[in-house]
């Protein structure tokens, strides 16, 4: 038998499953019989890549054509980048292993900030040019998609072009004009970008000139050519429940971080939690009909083989056909002997018979999201739920035997006080309370309450992107306030580290004068920063330092009036939606959800979803 | 398929000697109930439709209860592909005339000493060139002693003066209990 490079390199490397590829139901084709190879890039580790969502359904939408081969290509692991870069050897995918220069197509999602200096890493140890004007067309297109892509400005300048929203009908329509420039000889890349742009949802950094002031905010986003629209717009899945979705997954060998069949049952949400931008991005709330589901449900258990599935959306509770689902789901898991899983189930419409049938006798953690500790801050947030029902629920759960409760919630949010972060202790010692006041024989022993505190990071297309983000130092005084203030010893006090959180804020609102210090930073081994383990915060600072960035300017509160770096993306939501809601915010007033009344957010101008219910 | 009662019920399904992941194989067990009774040839044909690619069932037998036990199984054979600084270096007969070698090797309670010379029932190399040679290893395996292959290459260069192995690859060719095939 004959070794390869790699084959010798994967004996000496962690879980080098995560490099063999050849799981069950991945993609085989004959790489020469195709007009695009698609190189689908996730950057972060396999375990990571395999759990999104995203990625599963373009995979297979892009394999569905016969001209088009999408692979995968993920980020390798310190290790093995080690090992490969000692080798020079390239990036690789995972189907036939050929390298990432290759490829017609590169298309990276781009889910969390944090993720930017593997995009640049993983292009390095591809042999490409990081810059797209260095790029001519014998290199692959870099594309990139996915929630950051709204404002990837921080990074704009190395992709050809962004597909903003949904990207299950764009990526069909990119790869058909790739094909129809591939076929006329590649001429001039312009040409491709040219053809594209006209269609909804692309934008091609390239095409527009940002200019600053001198006080160094945005004079202006201009767009320098024709085919350039002012604003461009995100694309949504108009009939969410006739759209593609894949009746196969790929199968992995290893385990991976979401390891079971995933049910997307809607997609958006209608809650309006003034924080959120998926919550806001992803609207119009659109439902997947129970029938559909439980069709593809099987469909999907059948192919795979897993024992256990779980519904996937940002809001479970709200999904409308829920009791329908369920109790078509049940009879499948309870003949097939699957486990159903069923996480974001909000505490104000929390079902707790439906929780008692699933988990017949397992009694796993629960999650209560609160998100802040004073009806004030909640109302601020326009998290609608009340200390009530958070208390009530709580008794039901102790009531039902449930002893292991986790709260997140999240410091420095607009307005917040001192009392504010009290209250966060103040909820936790009530919900103890609860458990106490459930007679001896009614409660399951060893309750164990678990607090958790995340920073909050103001996110473009939310009430709050012109907020200012708490400095690190405040951070940590609210953490220490609260450190103090939570002595249970039945509560456990967990909290975010505030260091990966201001890179995050920075890149969040960032705009593309931060390019340079990502690329120093790079070149100075910086990757993987969302594992605290790899984040060098200090590498991070010294590259702004040298690019003479102060990254604490991205970080403050900006006027209504200012251009932001994302003022030429539209996703649907007008802005003076969203100054109305900070305005409320401001006055702690609430904003009811979708379903019970229309706020006027724009997005009915997609006739899709709630907005037609 | 049947399923284990309790709590937490799974597939009642045994796969003897799990291989470790980047060993290949040509001799592979394994055990399933079913709640209801299927003749071998279909039980062969639905999994072989079911296989991913490079694994295929070569035969079913129905089995009553304990019958064809796989705790009983004692020895496997490996034939081992080896990179090494100098095949010069190592002789087989050489290698097997030790009365005992000692290694560290791996247990539940960590690492300790211990001779591995008993547990080697057959052991034979083929030289391809300089580099490159394929070592043939009947090795103790199963409850009473599992001797890893690894295990062995290690001993092949302690007891080798000057013998440095850069990449091994393993290829399992029979899986034997009571010193007999299964099937």
């Amino acid at each position: 038998m004959a070794y390869t490079e790699k084959d010798k390199i994967l004996m000496k490397v962690q879980k080098p499953t995560r490099y063999t590829g050849g799981e069950l139901n991945s993609i085989v084709k004959d790489k020469n019989s195709v007009d695009c190879r698609f190189g689908f890039c996730f950057p972060d580790v396999y375990e990571i890549a395999m759990s999104n969502l995203g990625m599963k359904i373009l995979y297979h939408t892009l394999n569905e054509r016969p001209d088009t081969y999408c692979e995968r290509i993920f980020a390798p692991w310190v290790d093995m980048e080690e090992e490969m870069r000692k080798r020079d050897m390239k990036l690789f995918s995972l189907e036939t292993g050929d390298d990432a220069d290759k490829f017609d197509i590169l298309g990276f999602t781009l889910g969390y900030e944090l993720c930017y200096s593997n995009v640049l890493n993983m292009l390095n140890l591809s042999d490409i040019p990081l810059l797209a004007k260095d790029r001519d067309e014998s290199f692959p297109i870099i594309c990139g998609g996915g929630l950051c892509a709204y404002n990837a400005e921080p990074i704009a300048e190395i992709f050809d072009f962004f597909m903003l929203g949904e990207g299950e009908e764009t990526i069909n329509l990119i790869t058909e004009e790739y094909i129809k420039w591939k076929k006329s000889g590649k001429k001039c890349k312009k040409d491709y970008l040219r053809a594209i742009a006209k269609l909804d949802g692309i934008y091609v950094p390239s095409f527009y000139d940002v200019e600053y002031n001198s006080d160094n905010t945005i004079k202006s986003i201009t767009p320098n050519e024709d085919c350039a629209k002012p604003k461009i717009r995100k694309t949504i899945m108009q009939d969410f429940d006739k759209a593609y979705t894949p009746e196969t997954l790929v199968v992995p060998f290893g385990e991976v971080v979401h390891d079971r069949v995933m049910l997307e049952v809607m997609r958006g949400c209608i809650r309006g939690c003034r924080f959120c931008e998926a919550g806001y991005a992803y609207r119009p709330a659109r439902n997947r009909s129970y029938e559909t589901l439980t069709e593809l449900a099987d469909k999907l258990l059948g192919c795979s083989g897993y024992d256990e599935i779980s519904l996937s959306s940002l809001s479970t509770s709200d999904y409308t056909e829920l009791r329908e689902l369920t109790d078509n789901l049940l009879k499948i898991t309870e003949e097939k002997k699957i486990g159903l899983s069923l996480p974001s189930l909000r505490i104000d419409n929390f079902s707790l018979e439906l929780m008692d049938k699933v988990q017949k006798v397992r009694k796993s953690g629960i999650t209560f999201a609160p998100e802040a500790g004073t009806q004030r801050l909640r109302d601020v947030i326009n998290k609608n739920i009340t200390e009530e029902n958070v208390l009530t629920s709580a008794k039901m759960l102790f009531l039902g035997g449930w002893t292991n409760v986790k709260l997140y919630f999240m410091i420095g949010l607009p307005s917040e006080t001192d009392e504010d972060v009290l209250g966060i202790a103040e909820l936790s010692k009530n919900i103890l309370g609860e458990y106490f006041s459930i007679p001896k024989e009614s409660r399951a022993k060893n309750i164990n309450i678990t607090v958790s505190t995340s920073s909050f990071i103001p996110k473009p297309f939310t009430a709050f992107q012109w907020s200012k983000q708490d400095t690190r130092q405040e951070i940590v005084r609210k953490q220490d306030i609260l450190k103090k203030a939570i002595n249970a010893k039945q509560i456990r006090y967990i909290w975010h580290d505030n260091k990966t959180s201001y890179l995050e804020g920075v890149f969040a609102r960032g705009d593309r004068r931060l390019l340079p210090a990502i690329i120093e930073a790079v070149k100075n081994g910086c990757k993987f920063d969302s594992w605290d383990e790899q984040y060098k915060f200090d590498e991070w600072l010294k590259a702004f330092k040298t690019c003479g960035i102060d990254p604490d300017w991205y970080l403050r509160e900006r006027a209504y009036d200012e251009i932001l770096p994302w003022e030429h993306i539209d996703i649907g939501i007008t802005k003076e939606f969203f100054m109305r809601e900070n305005e409320k915010a401001k006055s702690a007033q609430t904003t009811p959800n979708c379903r019970e009344k229309c706020s006027g957010c724009g997005m009915r101008a997609f006739g899709a979803g709630v907005c037609c219910e | 398929m049947a399923y284990t009662s309790g709590f937490n019920p799974h597939p009642i399904m045994t796969i003897a000697m799990p291989l470790s992941v980047g060993v290949t194989s040509e001799t592979e067990y394994m055990k399933i109930g079913f709640s209801e009774d299927y003749s071998e040839e279909e039980v062969k044909e639905r999994l072989n439709s079911a296989f991913p690619k490079g694994i295929s069932v070569l035969a079913v037998k129905k089995l009553d209860g304990k019958e064809t036990d796989f705790a009983k199984i004692n020895k496997v054979v490996y034939k081992t592909e080896i990179e090494c600084n100098d095949t010069s270096l190592f002789d087989d007969k050489e290698f097997m005339k030790n009365n005992s070698l000692v290694v560290m090797k791996k247990t539940k309670s960590g690492e300790k000493e211990s001779d591995i010379r008993p547990y080697i029932y057959d052991f034979f190399a083929e030289k391809i060139d300089k580099t490159k040679m394929t070592v043939n290893m009947c090795i103790a395996a199963g409850n009473d002693y599992n001797l890893k292959g690894e295990t062995v290459l290690l001993a092949m260069e302690k007891y080798s003066k000057g013998l440095k192995i850069t990449f091994s690859c393993s290829h399992r060719v029979k899986i034997l209990a009571n010193d007999r095939e299964i099937l």
